[in-house]
């Protein structure tokens, strides 16, 4: 007779991770009770990224945005002009009170018993709230409204939300990269704040555990060389096929600086971080097919080179190279990416991206045509990289190939941490310091009771496993 | 359209209240009457300003969203009011 096999050993989370050799067991990425775990622990806590304001320019306006597997209404308010974000359920019965991905509207009304949320959340208005035969007006409208996020912040126009009332600021959150993000937010002439994102999100599913793009996106330059080479040798880039796609940061010239891998294990922040050796920003170098684009943005990067002329040009976002914002965030200049947990082998991949608000229509077309080309569903690094995540997740989930871990092991014991900012280790700028963060991250999440286990709420935290 | 011909019964009685326009005069189901200042679209909810209730006064000047089920019948197009 055949027993059914109930214990597997040391099943502790932490038993997952092998700190010493670097290895991260195969089990974080397939198993359910894992999953739901992150949902609770993580997603639930985290500070997530919703969008960009110019996606909701006018009193009204609202997108649907998602904080892990769940739908928020992100809407700008009619009367005090303030945006916010709310769970898209409505509070009597939880049917999604807006299934539309955008829009303006006056109220949002949820189509299955008529509760009808304002503009600010709160309950509007109800059928038969005052017929004597029905809620005769009995309902307390004021502790009805929608479910509010815990924080809600707009930097630089990207904006961003937290469940956990408790958390750190957002500021506080992202530590030494809310540097890396106002400058992404940045125009290419240093305008604050200076972008617009084209829209709708783009959005698609793909069958993987989140964390199999989430967590290996930025910074994993070894992945360039193969997956991307013949895209690379293609020369798809907005280039005159003077230089590749993979060659983007020759347009630095001959800029001096030092590239690393960062990743920072109290936060779980990491990826590219430059070291620029002198002031001002590099010579602009045409790389652009279409008339007139280059002359603009030769034009933008003078202006820039006056706002940066006795300061040293922060470490990522732009010229710096892409960085993540635990947990499942990858941001530069012209990209926004994330991957939201849809279930356990399912992930939906969200991307935004920006142009300068200023900028003619011909070199919003451009760049519009450029980011389609290279990024989203249909761009062709993406479909490089989907074509890894498409089958990592199928060949991971077998009896045999779940007992075998991950090699994370790229730059093990040779990262330098910074004297400045405790956890944030450099290293190489081809190891993969920046993963391994993410997962002294993730385990002091799954962990930790709440935030006050937690860096930085906790100053005397110390989450880094290797 | 005339007021008479804002019909909110009957089989295209759904469709009228969608497309109620800004302006209307309305009479309420419990008497009130008011001003049609906004209209979400859906079908459901019009927003009203209440310019007169004899029930409860107070309620002048108020601005409610109105339930199709109780809003009455549309008084006039507010041109001629």
């Amino acid at each position: 007779m055949a027993n059914i096999i109930t214990a597997r050993g040391d099943r502790s989370l932490a038993s997952l991770i092998d700190g010493k050799n670097g290895t991260v067991s195969r089990e974080l990425y397939n198993n359910p009770d894992i999953f739901e775990q992150e949902q609770e622990q993580i997603y639930s806590r985290c500070w997530l990224f919703l969008g960009h304001e110019s996606q909701l320019p006018n009193p009204g306006d609202f997108i649907v945005s998602r904080m892990g597997t769940e739908e928020v209404l992100v809407v700008r308010d009619r009367k005090d002009h303030k945006i916010r974000a709310f769970l898209n359920s409505c509070a009597h019965r939880g049917m999604k009170v807006c299934r539309y991905d955008q829009g303006n509207a006056l109220v949002f009304t949820c189509p299955f018993h008529a509760w009808t949320y304002d503009t600010q959340g709160k309950l509007a208005g109800l059928a038969y709230q005052h017929a004597e035969n029905s809620y005769n007006g009995e309902v307390d409208r004021a502790q009805w409204g929608l479910y509010e996020v815990g924080q809600f912040k707009n930097y630089y126009g990207s904006l961003w939300a937290t469940w956990d009332k408790n958390a750190p600021s957002f500021e506080d959150y992202v530590g030494p990269f809310a540097e890396g993000i106002r400058y992404d937010c940045e125009a290419s002439d240093g305008e604050e704040a200076g972008i617009e994102v084209f829209t709708p999100f783009q959005k698609w599913r793909l069958p993987s555990n989140w964390k199999v793009p989430a967590f290996s996106s930025s910074t994993d330059l070894t992945h360039g060389a193969m997956t991307h080479r013949s895209v690379n040798a293609a020369a798809i880039g907005p280039d005159r096929g003077t230089m590749s796609g993979g060659e983007r940061h020759k347009r630095r010239g001959d800029w001096p600086s030092d590239r690393y891998a960062v990743g920072d294990h109290n936060l779980g922040h990491g990826g590219n971080w430059t070291v620029f050796e002198k002031t001002g920003v590099p010579e602009y170098m045409d790389s652009w097919f279409e008339a007139g684009v280059d002359e603009y943005f030769r034009e933008t990067q003078a202006k820039k080179a006056e706002k940066y002329k006795d300061q040293i040009l922060p470490p990522h976002g732009h010229e710096g190279g892409h960085f993540c914002v635990f947990p499942n965030f990858i941001m530069d200049s012209w990209r926004w990416r994330w991957w939201h947990p849809h279930s356990v082998g399912v992930v939906e991949r969200w991307s935004l991206f920006g142009v300068d608000k200023a900028a003619p229509k011909h070199v919003k077309d451009a760049v519009r045509h450029y980011v389609m080309r290279y990024n989203g569903p249909t761009g062709t690094t993406e479909s490089d990289d989907m074509e890894n995540w498409n089958y990592v997740q199928q060949a991971s989930m077998g009896a045999i190939a779940r007992k075998h871990a991950y090699y994370f092991a790229n730059g093990l014991g040779r990262g330098e941490e910074s004297q400045q900012y405790p956890g944030l280790v450099f290293n190489g700028s081809h190891t993969e310091e920046a993963h391994r963060a993410r997962f002294s991250r993730w385990l002091a999440f799954m962990e930790a009771g709440s935030w006050e286990d937690l860096y930085p709420i906790n100053k005397t935290a110390r989450h880094r496993l290797w | 359209m005339t007021s008479s011909e804002y019909n909110l019964g009957g089989s295209r009685g759904a469709e009228t209240f969608l497309n109620l326009p800004v302006g209307l005069k309305l009479r309420l189901a419990n008497g009130a009457t008011g001003e049609l200042i906004g209209n979400p679209g859906d079908g459901a909810f019009v927003l009203v300003r209440i310019d007169e209730n004899e029930k409860d006064p107070s309620q002048v000047g108020n601005e409610e969203l109105v339930f199709f089920n109780d809003v009455k019948e549309v008084i006039s197009d507010g041109a001629a009011s």
